[in-house]
C-alpha cells in the first residue's frame, strides 16, 4: 500500500511540476484557401424587346426611332489570383441582327459593391453575331452588390447600311456574357 | 437501415446536389433580345410655300383689261409630298399612286397634269431609293377624267428605303399644270373642284 501511495505521489509531483514550471508547446499547420470565384448573372427581363417605329412622314429613321432598354443589371462576384485581371466578354449568338440595323450594348458604372470593379467601355459596344467583344475590363477581386452594372441595349439603323433595311423583320439573338481572364 | 435504403438516400442526395448545381450562377450568363423593324410607309402633303395651305388654285385668267389675252396655262409647284419609307423584305419597292375625285374635264378644252419633281438635297437616299418620278394627265377635254377613284395612276415607282425630311421645303415637289387645249379659250367658263389622293403601296 505504501508503495502505491509513493507511486501516486510521484506522478502527482511530476504533473504539478509540469503545470507550475513547464510550457507544453504544440504546433498545428493550417492551410487557408480562398477559392477562385467567377460568378455573374443578369437581373432583368428574360427577353428584351426592341421595336423600331416612326409615325411622321418625312422623318428620319436614324435617330428618333432608336429603341432602347435599360432595365437589366449585370451582377458579379470575382476573386482573382494574384496579378490577374478579368474581363467580361459579350457575344451575340443563336440568331441574326436585322439587315441594315445595329445592336449596341453599354454598361454603366457600378455604384454599389466593393473592390476592383474594372472599367466599363465608354462607347457602346456594337454587337456582332459569334464575335466576342469586351464590355468591362480590368476586373479584380470585387463584388457588385445587389445593383450592378446597368445594361443598355440600343437598336437602330446602321448609318452605313440604311438603304438595306427591311421592315417587318423580327430577329432574335441571345446575348451571352462571359467573365474570363 | 438496410443497404437498399442507404443506396436510395445516396441517389436522392446526388439528385438534389445536381439540381442545385444546375441552377447556380457561374461565369457565363445570357439574356434574349428580340429586334423588330415595324412597317413604315408614310405620306403627307404639306403646304410648302403655298399661301392657301395644301389647297391649290389654278385659274386660266389674267385679263384685267378688255382685249387682254387669257392666260393659256396656270401652274403651281409650291406644295410638297413628304415620305418616309422602309423597304420590305418580300416586296422590295413601293409605288405612289394618285386617285382623283371631282373635276369635269369632258369637253372643257382643258388639261390638268400632275408631276412629282425632284426634291431638295435633304431627301435621304433619293438617288438610290427615291423612285422614278412620273407625270400623269389627270383629265382632259377628249378623255374626260382619266384618273378617278377607281382608276389610279402611278406618280412615282421603285421607291425603297428613304425619307424626305420634315422641313417646309422638304419632300417631292408637286407640280400641277392646268392648260387650255391647243391654246384655245376654254368653253363654258366654270369652276371645278377636285381632290387628289396619294397612296403608297407595295409593288407586287
Amino acid at each position: 500500500m505504501n508503495r502505491l501511495k509513493c507511486l501516486i505521489t510521484f506522478f502527482l509531483l511530476i504533473f504539478m511540476h509540469g503545470i507550475t514550471f513547464g510550457v507544453i508547446t504544440r504546433s498545428y499547420a493550417y492551410t487557408i484557401r480562398i477559392k477562385n470565384i467567377k460568378l455573374i448573372r443578369v437581373v432583368g427581363p428574360s427577353t428584351i424587346n426592341l421595336v423600331i417605329n416612326t409615325s411622321i412622314a418625312g422623318s428620319s429613321i436614324m435617330s428618333a426611332t432608336f429603341a432602347r432598354d435599360s432595365s437589366s443589371y449585370l451582377q458579379m462576384t470575382s476573386i482573382v489570383p494574384e496579378n490577374v485581371q478579368r474581363r467580361i466578354i459579350v457575344t451575340a449568338k443563336d440568331g441574326a441582327i436585322p439587315t441594315g440595323m445595329k445592336l449596341e450594348l453599354s454598361a454603366g458604372e457600378c455604384f454599389t459593391g466593393l473592390g476592383d470593379l474594372g472599367n466599363v467601355k465608354i462607347s457602346p459596344v456594337p454587337l456582332e453575331v459569334n464575335i466576342g467583344k469586351d464590355l468591362i475590363t480590368g476586373i479584380g477581386s470585387c463584388y457588385t452588390g445587389t445593383s450592378g452594372y446597368r445594361l443598355t441595349y440600343s437598336f437602330g439603323p446602321d448609318p452605313n447600311y440604311v438603304g438595306t433595311i427591311m421592315f417587318n423583320t423580327q430577329n432574335y439573338v441571345s446575348i451571352v456574357y462571359t467573365l474570363t481572364e | 437501415m438496410t443497404k437498399k435504403s442507404v443506396l436510395s438516400c445516396l441517389a436522392l442526395l446526388t439528385f438534389i446536389m445536381g439540381s442545385i448545381s444546375a441552377f447556380a450562377d457561374n461565369n457565363i450568363t445570357q439574356q434574349a433580345v428580340t429586334m423588330q423593324v415595324n412597317g413604315v410607309a408614310l405620306l403627307k402633303v404639306t403646304p410648302g410655300t403655298n399661301p392657301n395651305g395644301t389647297a391649290v388654285s389654278l385659274s386660266l385668267s389674267g385679263a384685267s383689261n378688255a382685249g387682254d389675252a387669257i392666260a393659256p396655262s396656270a401652274s403651281n409647284n409650291q406644295t410638297r409630298l413628304k415620305i418616309t419609307s422602309l423597304a420590305t423584305g418580300t416586296t422590295p419597292s413601293r409605288t405612289i399612286n394618285v386617285n382623283m375625285t371631282g373635276g369635269t374635264f369632258k369637253d372643257s378644252h382643258t388639261t390638268l397634269t400632275l408631276a412629282l419633281k425632284e426634291p431638295n438635297t435633304n431627301f435621304w437616299n433619293f438617288s438610290g431609293a427615291g423612285g422614278t418620278l412620273n407625270t400623269v394627265t389627270l383629265g382632259n377635254s377628249a378623255g374626260g377624267n382619266l384618273v378617278t377613284t377607281t382608276t389610279s395612276a402611278p406618280i412615282a415607282s421603285n421607291i425603297k428605303t428613304c425619307w424626305s425630311g420634315v422641313g417646309e421645303d422638304d419632300g417631292y415637289v408637286i407640280e400641277y399644270v392646268f392648260t387650255a387645249d391647243n391654246g384655245e379659250t376654254p368653253i363654258n367658263p366654270a369652276s371645278s373642284g377636285l381632290t387628289i389622293t396619294y397612296t403608297v403601296t407595295n409593288t407586287l
